[in-house]
């Protein structure tokens, strides 16, 4: 599984595609608000699921990071998550590493998280993971 | 959503490789597995006790010995959590393409 995207764009392109009003809109679903102001409220019409999501924006790196907290409207003490988009420049573009993990519901509150120091990618747990699926015997996929 | 505690525990290499060797090599003690991984039994000890802990692993006597084995299920949540977040991540990034195409394209006219 790999969610290290290579885009063949600028980080300042792309970093507008993630950012701007439209731009967000475009990949969040139409009547999204994700502000790049650290602090900030996001309110996402989550296309992807379908469901609205409602959170905090934590991190604004302008062309490098964008860390955020969301949850599922109603849900944030059991399922709210943290979300980093990192841009690395990358030969004629740009790699988009995205980070997800949930977060402690009760740290969600504060507006000081920190970057989980054990952070770890999709794609070296994922890897290890799908190397033991077929030990336990669960059919488990994982995407690839 | 699986506990925060799970990741946290995913999080470190040497708890993911005493993982790997648990769901493999089946129930062992952490004397072996600090033979096996070349480090002191007391990290062994530490990581073992995160892993307990975050419900990844269990620990039973066995006469005199204490066997630490891996919970499948557990392991399992954490794997279908990730892979729907991969998924919901997947269809973002080629939105995200498809909207920097348009604007390439757009620019370009």
């Amino acid at each position: 599984m790999d969610h290290s995207t290579f885009l063949p764009a600028e980080p300042s392109d792309v970093w507008e595609v993630l950012t701007s009003p439209d731009g967000v809109e475009s990949w969040l679903g139409e009547g999204s608000d994700l502000p790049a102001i650290e602090g900030a409220p996001l309110d996402v019409a989550d296309v992807e699921t379908g469901i609205r999501r409602v959170g905090r924006v934590e991190t604004v790196e302008p062309g490098r990071r964008l860390g955020f907290v969301w949850w599922p409207e109603g849900r944030a003490d059991s399922d709210a998550s943290r979300v980093e988009l990192v841009l690395i420049p990358d030969a004629d573009g740009t790699r988009l590493d995205v980070i997800e993990l949930p977060v402690v519901a009760s740290g969600v509150a504060t507006a000081s998280l920190q970057a989980s120091n054990s952070a770890w990618t999709w794609r070296s747990a994922a890897v290890e993971m799908a190397v033991s699926a077929p030990v336990l015997g669960r059919g488990l996929t994982l995407v690839c | 959503m699986p506990s925060p505690d799970v990741f946290d525990a995913l999080g470190d290499p040497t708890r993911r490789r005493i993982l790997g060797m648990l769901t493999h090599g089946g129930p062992t003690t952490a004397t072996r597995l600090a033979d096996d991984l070349s480090i002191s039994r007391q990290a062994v000890a530490k990581h073992l006790d995160q892993l307990r802990a975050s419900g990844l692993t269990t620990v039973s006597k066995v006469g005199r010995e204490a066997r630490h084995e891996v919970v499948p299920a557990r392991l399992d949540q954490a794997a279908a959590w990730l892979d729907a977040r991969a998924r919901e991540w997947e269809g973002r990034t080629r939105r995200i393409e498809k909207e920097l195409a348009r604007r390439t394209a757009e620019n370009a006219g």
